[in-house]
């Protein structure tokens, strides 16, 4: 196989599989930006992940519908899926590695206040009838049963989806 | 939402009186709020302060309280100006024993706007100038110099060698605005 150009830390597989997923999702609203933030300057590697992300929850058989679109409470909703009846559901996508990358932001909270500071819009957004729920979905997870606590104190919504 | 982005400024430890209430005048003199004070406790909890408004003689008041006390602090910040606005939060941490780092953390949108982002470096350069740093640099939250760790960063190291020897800073923050340039692939003049 042959691998495209390494940017940043992605690897040349994953590069191949970002472009596959890119043509995927090309005509769905909100997805050439996300591909725009990849490609620009350094390149954001969340933005990788909001496509790969996407890519497992269509898998799962959820209609991804938007990537960031715009909703009241400042939010901006990473991935939008409809479900069956119509319902707004918002998924953010997080590719942090928890235990290894990102370190001094881990270990100095910085995750939380990021965490915490998009919940609590989307919690105001879901109790307004704006959205249906929220999610944050992870591509690793934490392993430190101190963070595992403190998601759960803090009410995070979150799962790992591979 | 997904992605945030942060300029991180990076001063040699202890963050001096003087330099705390300089800074903070910059950060005001800026934006136009300053709320929601919450700091992470050394044995990482997470704990809101203030939730309100906060006036430049109370942001000083917490920063002095809390900074010897915590793992690290925060406060949301939001400028409106000519149709254009922001919002986002600084985080002020220990990563290093001999330093100490205060942060601008945005959404990726908050980067789409050009007039934002002049905005945004005007700022940094304001707060590194009244903190008397020696570093300072933008990245994403999963870029390549978090991947490293700052401290494992080539240019960093640089710098903050030569820097603990001199006491003097190679670092010129008069060009950083073309780092925010060349990060975003946006051109801000």
């Amino acid at each position: 196989m042959r691998y495209c150009t390494i940017k940043n830390e992605l690897t040349g597989a994953r590069m191949n599989s970002f472009i596959r997923t890119a043509e995927e999702f090309i005509d769905t609203k909100g997805a050439k930006e996300v591909i725009r933030r990849f490609g620009s300057g350094s390149g954001d590697i969340g933005a990788v992940w909001e496509l790969e992300a996407a890519k497992i929850l269509k898998t799962q058989g959820k209609n991804v519908v938007e990537f960031g679109e715009k909703l009241p409470f400042s939010v901006e909703g990473d991935i939008v899926v409809l479900s069956s009846k119509g319902e707004k559901i918002i998924y953010e996508a997080k590719g942090w590695k928890w235990d290894s990358v990102t370190e001094p932001f881990i270990k100095s909270g910085d995750w939380k206040k990021t965490l915490l500071d998009q919940s609590k819009k989307m919690a105001d957004l879901a109790s307004s009838g704006g959205i249906k729920e929220y999610k944050f979905v992870f591509r690793t997870a934490p392993s430190d049963p101190k963070i595992l606590k403190e998601l759960s104190d803090l009410n995070i919504p979150w799962e790992v989806i591979q | 939402m997904s992605s945030t982005w942060w300029i991180g400024i990076v001063k040699k430890y202890p963050f001096e009186e003087i330099q705390i209430e300089k800074a903070t005048k910059a950060i005001y003199d800026k934006v136009d709020h300053v709320r929601s004070f919450s700091y992470n406790s050394k044995d990482d909890k997470y704990t809101e302060v203030e939730s309100k408004d906060i006036d430049k003689a109370k942001l000083i008041e917490l920063i002095k309280k809390y900074l010897v006390t915590s793992k690290s602090i925060f406060f949301n910040i939001e400028s409106k100006y000519n149709n254009n606005s922001f919002d986002g939060f600084v985080s002020i941490k220990k990563p290093a024993d001999a330093y100490i780092e205060l942060d601008f953390n945005f959404r990726h949108t908050v980067a789409q706007s050009k007039e934002n982002l002049k905005k945004i470096a005007e700022i940094a350069e304001s707060v590194y100038k009244a903190l008397e740093a020696f570093y300072a640099y933008v990245t994403w939250e999963s870029g390549p110099i978090m991947a490293k760790g700052l401290e494992n960063y080539g240019e960093f190291k640089k710098i903050y060698s030569e820097y603990k020897k001199t006491d003097k800073s190679s670092f010129n923050i008069k060009n950083f605005r073309k780092t925010v340039e060349r990060h975003f692939g946006i051109k801000l003049d």
